[in-house]
């Protein structure tokens, strides 16, 4: 029941600040849009909520966490490691934001941000583009169904976001993960060359061992500094060093002046009006006095990720759309996808005793996908327990001796000097592995669950499946088989069968495609429904790659504002 | 749902708000160079005056146990070329620890046995008051001993830090990683044992191990 109209028509609506939002944002107010953000939480500070530079010490537990708290308001989100004692903040609460797990489905880690700039504080930059490997891919074998663009309509899209975003990384010159416009890469350390030398040398150049590609500034670039190498990012950063809504594309939007944003505004539903078959506006709650606010615009672009915007959806049936809006393929919630996470192998290396880093650098290294290649490398890469690839997050490190001293008996002046210093190189592979999009795996309404604005809450059904099981082992193995080739001592594979969401990359719950029967978007990230509606965030996938995502959902978001407002000027909106 | 009916003029956010929003941020690229980095040390001051000057006063330590539990860290881990942990406001992190953080089982098991360490020492050294007036020998003595009974205890197990398993670890154990924990997490340990500083400035990949 909606009670405040507010009179007002904008000329677009966005609803999210996240990542995705906030490119909305920038590029619509830049393109002449009179553009309000809906944002279900609070404003953050820089100032007073950033604390990239609080040590351990003056924090309250030395960064042991506020357990207590933790236990009782977030007991799903502090199971991430970056739900720390700094962080955890910026983390939702998990009571008054409930989902429950539907049956036949394991568990599911839903872990998000509900702030202005949402999980674009706390990412972990990785960026990396995809290409036609990943876009060719359910053409290819036949799962989910074919995606309506490939490389070569993104890859303008990839240049323009990354020339605004600055992103550190090394070119490779390596078909499954396309170059970019990058900024000068973050240097891998001595024992790091080496290795990249010595996997060279052992697989004839196809693993090939890069610095991590990351959205952090090695330079200056459009009035942002330089990373100073503080360490712990997602605290936030006050030289604005890497990239997050806050940091980088609001303030970009508000300096056209054309950008509102209203903080505390849970959007419940969009309205639709049946006569003119548009979204009309959007049905909001004020978080703070709870009233219930409706809000006008001539398009909205919906980046609240991919499971929120499934929930808004599915939230926003009417009689023409009884299933949930946008919904006549009845593909509203489904296809889930995460990627497999939490598996891996490492060992110790030898040498370079003497030598190691300084500063706390914002990333490590990658190792991109070396398996089921297409062309003329899919003969010699095929792999015939499962389907698709996974690539690593991978790096060497020393650590501190002192972590592992209440293992060393002693105590006094001999025991204390006998921790100072660096335990040997350690090489650790983690792997994050492709997810195969399932129309069971899905996000419902739960009929008998509220959160606390009383919005209907979501219900998450996932599993993986066969093939995601067989990709585990395999990420193993080949991690081992590379820890072996260096001679690597102490080799440990492991594998934690991380529950789906725990990647944090969820996506494909309105995913795009080139039929209206079995797609939600067209290839605009345009509702095949509601042509005035744009989903843009991770809904919009159709299927999942094996690199982290949100650089491909920033340039989906680009592409879908250029197309939204050239069709706006045409008349066609 | 019911709420009150009511109508609003169009545009209720005000542009302040909105400024509001992300005003801070938004200041900070039309600075020049050196400004910003004054703006940039003046953040890193802030954030390191939060705390203020003095400790903030026991809520569940007596006075004793914490000079106790200070004295103790000492012999850990004593002053050498570096601070020891004497100096690393263990007492105020514990007492931290104690009132907001360790389950009730475990903080009875820290305190009584803190008690009890202090009660044998005083049983060896009926003259002294205390661990706290025993010489560094005689300390070090009693703490050998807590040792070797935790090395008994334990049995081969490993110290465990989960917080729901710290009641069964013995006194030793649990002081011991206690001190590890509060020295290298102190501006003490942290600065003078780790080298750490708050803004390196640089990253650079291959230094020695002695520059470092
Ligand atoms: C610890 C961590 C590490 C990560 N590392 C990486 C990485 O290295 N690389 C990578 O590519 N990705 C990474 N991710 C994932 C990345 O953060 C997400 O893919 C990305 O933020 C998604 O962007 P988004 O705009 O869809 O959603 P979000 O950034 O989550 O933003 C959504 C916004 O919508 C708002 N919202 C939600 N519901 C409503 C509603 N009903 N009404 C109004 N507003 C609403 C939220 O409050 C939020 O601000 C990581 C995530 C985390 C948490
Ligand atoms: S490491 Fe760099 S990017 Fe990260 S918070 Fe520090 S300065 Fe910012």
């Amino acid at each position: 029941m909606v009670q405040i109209i507010e009179r007002k028509t904008w000329d677009a609506i966005v609803i999210g600040s996240g990542i995705t939002g906030g490119w909305a944002a920038k590029e619509l107010t830049e393109k002449g849009l009179e553009t309000l953000v809906l944002e279900a939480g609070p404003p953050i500070v820089p100032e007073r909520d950033y604390s990239e530079h609080t040590p351990p010490w003056q924090m309250p537990y030395r960064g042991l966490r506020d357990r207590k708290h933790q236990a009782e308001r977030q007991p799903i989100q502090s199971r991430a490691a970056a739900c720390d004692e700094w962080s955890g903040k910026f983390f939702v609460d998990d009571i008054d934001n409930p989902y429950s797990v539907g049956e036949g489905g394991q568990d599911f880690l839903w872990i998000r941000a509900r702030i202005v700039g949402g999980r674009s504080l706390l990412w972990g930059r990785q960026s990396y583009r995809w290409s036609d490997l990943d876009f060719g891919a359910n053409a290819r074998d036949g799962y989910g169904t074919d995606w309506p663009i490939r490389y070569r309509d993104l890859a303008p899209w990839y240049d323009h976001v990354e020339s605004f975003v600055g992103i550190a990384g090394q070119p490779e010159n390596m078909p499954q993960l396309p170059d970019g416009k990058f900024l000068p890469p973050i240097a891998q350390s001595c024992m790091e060359e080496k290795v990249r030398e010595g996997l060279d040398r052992a697989f004839g150049g196809t693993r090939r061992f890069t610095p991590a590609r990351v959205a952090v500034l090695t330079k200056h670039h459009l009035g942002r500094r330089a990373c100073h190498y503080c360490g712990i990012c997602r605290r936030g950063c006050i030289s604005r060093s890497y990239f997050s809504s806050l940091n980088a594309t609001l303030p970009a939007a508000e300096e056209t002046g054309r950008l509102t944003v209203r903080p505390n505004s849970v959007v419940r539903n969009l309205v639709y009006d049946e006569e003119r078959d548009r979204v009309s506006g959007v049905h909001l709650i004020d978080a703070e006095s709870m009233e219930s606010i409706e809000v006008r615009g001539r398009i909205v672009f919906l980046c609240a990720s991919t499971i929120e915007s499934a929930r808004i959806l599915l939230n926003s049936a009417t009689p023409r759309f009884a299933e949930g809006l946008a919904n006549s393929s009845g593909q509203v919630g489904r296809n889930l996808m995460d990627h497999i996470f939490q598996v891996g192998a490492n060992g110790n290396l030898e040498g370079l005793e003497d030598k190691t880093t300084f500063g706390r650098r914002p990333n490590s290294c990658y190792l991109p996908r070396f398996v089921n290649l297409d062309g003329d490398r899919a003969e010699a890469t095929r792999e015939k327990d499962f389907l698709r690839g996974f690539g690593y997050q991978c790096g060497a490190r020393r650590g501190t001796l002192w972590q592992g001293g209440i293992g060393q008996p002693g105590f006094g002046a001999d025991y204390k000097a006998s921790l100072r210093g660096l335990a040997p190189w350690r090489l650790g592979f983690t792997g994050f592995g492709e997810n195969l999009p399932n129309p069971d795996n899905r996000v419902t309404i739960d009929p008998d669950l509220e959160d606390r604005w009383g919005i209907p809450a979501a219900r998450i059904t996932m599993s993986y499946g066969e093939n995601e099981e067989a990709m585990r082992e395999a990420i193993q193995t080949r991690a081992a088989e590379m820890l072996e080739a260096l001679g690597a001592k102490n080799i440990r594979t492991f594998n934690r069968n991380s529950l789906p969401g725990f990647a944090i990359h969820e996506m494909g719950t309105a995913r795009m495609g080139r039929d209206p029967a079995t797609s939600v978007l067209n290839g605009w990230c345009q509702s095949w429904d509601v042509p005035n509606l744009f989903v843009t965030d991770g809904a919009a996938m159709a299927s999942s790659a094996c690199q982290n995502p949100s650089l491909t959902y920033m340039a989906l978001t680009a592409r879908a504002c250029d197309y939204a407002v050239r069709q706006m000027r045409r008349l066609e909106l | 749902m019911t709420l009150p009916q009511s109508d609003r003029p169009a545009d209720r956010i005000p542009r302040r708000q909105a400024l509001r929003v992300i005003g801070g941020a938004a200041a900070l690229p039309l600075l020049p160079e050196e400004l910003f980095a004054n703006a940039h040390l003046a953040h890193v001051h802030l954030h390191q005056q939060k705390p203020g000057g003095e400790p903030a006063p026991l809520t569940v330590l007596t006075e004793h146990q914490a000079r106790t539990l200070s004295a103790i860290a000492e012999r850990i881990l004593p002053t050498t070329d570096t601070p020891g942990a004497g100096d690393a406001e263990i007492p105020g992190f514990v007492d931290r620890l104690l009132a907001g953080w360790l389950p009730d089982a475990a903080r009875d098991h820290l305190l009584a046995q803190l008690d009890r360490f202090d009660d044998r020492c005083r049983e060896r050294h009926p003259d002294a008051a205390g661990f706290l007036d025993l010489n560094e020998s005689a300390q070090d003595e009693l703490l050998t001993e807590a040792q070797d009974e935790a090395l008994a205890e334990r049995n081969d197990r490993a110290f465990s830090r989960n917080p729901n398993r710290l009641h069964e670890q013995p006194f030793f154990d649990l002081v011991k990683w206690l001190t590890l924990f509060g020295y290298y997490t102190s501006e003490a340990g942290m600065k003078s044992e780790l080298g750490y500083r708050i803004v390196p400035g640089r990253w650079d990949p291959c230094v020695d191990l002695e520059d470092a």
